[in-house]
């Protein structure tokens, strides 16, 4: 037996698996970003996870720049504001919400627990025709409130605050604050609310995602292209402008005839994907505490 | 009558003075806590609860010159969508792609996580940091990428494929194939967070139900199978059940590859139910039929919910102060 308690043909098995785990995930990424360093022709004659040029990054920017008169930047801020707003509503309703129903007793405590169970395990797109309806009833179709404000319904951040605040606020403690005069709004700010910094960041890093990679309701709620997020942008251009198959380039964006080819696709994808790779790299304990919404019980 | 009057007045004097006490002692004892929790009702009854209610109501609805004559049009949009050819396969499309997608998922997944769990080193540690990576990948760009993956003039595997006799894209990549090349796609977003999930959970088990284990003779594969994985397996539930519910709503890759590949595409515009929805509610305008298309997700979905609650044992679903 090896060090690691395992017989060597086990050990071996476990190395291969990771090893071909590793090459599936990881390949396809380098690829993409080696991508973005080679014009079109150097994506066929140079071996695939070649790095070409980084001034090529520069290019590739500046053809997808010439895109509708830089639209491009317009998504990427657009997608900021969104995930920003989305963000500061989602977890400044699911944060008091949880706190209540955790600590203070009320008649529809129970019922409510339980419709925030159901909800939040239904799959988000499951809810993105009928709310469209909604939403065109209410006017906020081809608004931005039609990607912001339905990020108040936050069921997951609330059952993760509440489970947060039954294993970590003892009742002790509340009813020591109850002792001392103590108001549920005073027990709230005083107490709730400090004790809530570690959760805020797991909530923020779980919605992040989410926020930020939305594409079937803003394909469904945006028509107006300087409205759309990011990943909707993409949509347009790769409709637009083809790209991803060599036989579908569509738009000369120069005088030169310089088209939106792979390379631009490519660093389309690296700019869509890079921010959220950059949260599951720095806040992995987080998102995965967030991914499993506290089923596994502690 | 003047004196009647002049005792009347101290009387309801009292009787205000009173009411006005009870009032706040009312208010004081109130629970304004209550008020903490409002804006989140307000928001899941529009935004959860709402579009469900609304889905339901328009199912039953017609819609002329865009304003909804509710309950007018009884039955007619479900037998309209019902009949739709185009509605039926896209349901087929997404119920084999989700047998082969959750089937492929859970084994692989569960799989990999308690061959990591074998042992504890470094490599495993790093394999789970790495194997989370791809989920960070939203839908446009994954299907992106993955058309790029599986062209063999530009894919890192090209050497695979050309052994295989694949010498383009459309060698492999076809109507046929879709549903295999969509799970494909899917295992490779969701299985890395759920092997990374997973390896956490094994790794809480106990040291000290292992080190029995041990001592009583288990090796390590008997220990993985036996005393860990039990470990999970109300968690196992919840990802099946939430994969096979997330898997019959997909629409971002296989729109994103019907919009990428246009005439050539292998994925038709109606493969999913929610193409089919999205193409009632933004082509035809016909928010009753796309109505239908919701209910019938909301109905499997909500199902599958109340299955994880209630016999998973996954969750807290009691409040118990």
């Amino acid at each position: 037996m090896f060090r690691t308690g395992v017989d060597p043909l086990s050990w071996l098995v476990r190395l291969a698996v990771i090893v071909l785990m590793t090459v599936f995930y990881i390949v396809p990424l380098i690829w993409l970003v080696t991508a973005t360093t080679k014009t079109n022709p150097q994506l066929y004659e140079l071996p695939p996870l070649a790095i070409g040029s980084l001034s090529y990054v520069k290019k590739a920017w500046d053809y997808l720049m010439q895109f509708y008169n830089g639209v491009l930047m317009r998504w990427i801020l657009n997608s900021v504001d969104y995930v920003i707003l989305g963000l500061a509503l989602s977890i400044s309703i699911a944060v008091p919400a949880g706190f209540v129903l955790a600590v203070i007793p009320f008649r529809l405590r129970q019922p409510l627990l339980w419709i925030t169970l159901l909800v939040m395990l239904v799959p988000g797109d499951a809810l993105v025709l009928p709310m469209y309806l909604e939403l065109f009833y209410m006017g906020l179709i081809d608004t931005r409130w039609a990607l912001i404000l339905p990020a108040a319904s936050f069921p997951v951040g609330v059952y993760m605050v509440f489970q947060y605040y039954k294993a970590n606020l003892p009742a002790d403690i509340i009813a020591a604050a109850k002792v001392d005069g103590c108001s549920d709004l005073q027990m709230f700010w005083h107490i709730g609310l400090p004790l809530a910094r570690n959760i805020i960041g797991v909530l923020g890093f779980t919605n992040f995602a989410a926020l930020w990679g939305g594409f079937f309701a803003a394909q469904l709620f945006i028509d107006n292209a300087n409205l759309k997020p990011l990943p909707a942008g993409i949509a347009v251009i790769v409709s637009q402008c083809g790209g991803v198959l060599p036989t579908t380039l569509r738009c000369i964006l120069n005088p030169e005839g310089h088209t939106i080819s792979r390379a631009e696709i490519a660093l389309l994808g690296v700019v869509s994907t890079l921010p959220v790779l950059i949260v599951y790299m720095l806040a992995q304990r987080m998102v995965i505490r967030g991914a499993t919404a506290g089923a596994i019980k502690e | 009558m003047a004196n009647i009057v002049r005792q009347a007045r101290p009387m309801a004097g009292a009787q205000t003075s009173g009411i006005r006490e009870l009032a706040a002692r009312h208010l004081r004892r109130w629970n304004w806590g209550i008020l903490l929790v409002v804006p989140y009702v307000i928001a899941v009854s529009v935004f959860s609860l709402g579009p469900a209610l609304v889905a339901l109501v328009f199912s039953f609805s017609e819609f002329t010159g865009g304003r909804p004559q509710l309950f007018v049009a009884g039955l007619n949009n479900y037998i309209a969508v019902f009949t739709d050819k185009q509605f039926l396969s896209s349901y087929w499309n997404v119920i084999r792609f989700s047998l082969v997608a959750t089937t492929s998922g859970f084994v692989g997944s569960v799989g990999v996580a308690l061959l990591l769990s074998l042992t504890r080193d470094t490599i495993g540690g790093i394999a789970r940091s790495v194997f989370f990576l791809p989920g960070s990948i939203n839908g446009p760009a994954l299907a992106l990428m993955f058309l790029f993956m599986l062209d063999p003039s530009i894919s890192p595997f090209s050497r695979i494929f050309h052994l295989l006799g694949w010498e383009k894209l459309t060698d492999f990549v076809t109507a046929s194939t879709a549903i295999q090349v969509m799970a494909v796609i899917r295992f490779y977003l969701m299985s890395g967070g759920w092997i990374a999930i997973f390896y956490a959970a094994l790794e809480s088990v106990s040291i000290e139900l292992i080190e029995a284990a041990k001592i009583d003779g288990c090796g390590p594969w008997r220990l993985a199978w036996d005393i860990r994985r039990p470990a999970i397996m109300g968690f196992v539930w919840f990802m099946v059940i939430q994969l096979i519910a997330n898997n019959l709503m997909i629409f971002s890759e296989p729109y994103l590859i019907a919009t990428a590949l246009g005439g050539a595409s292998f994925i038709g515009p109606f493969w999913s139910p929610n193409m089919v929805g999205a193409y009632y509610t933004l082509n035809l305008g016909d928010f009753g039929m796309s109505s239908v298309v919701a209910i019938s997700q909301i109905i499997i979905t909500f199902a599958s919910s109340v299955f994880i609650v209630t016999k998973t044992g996954a969750f807290i679903t009691e409040v118990t102060n």
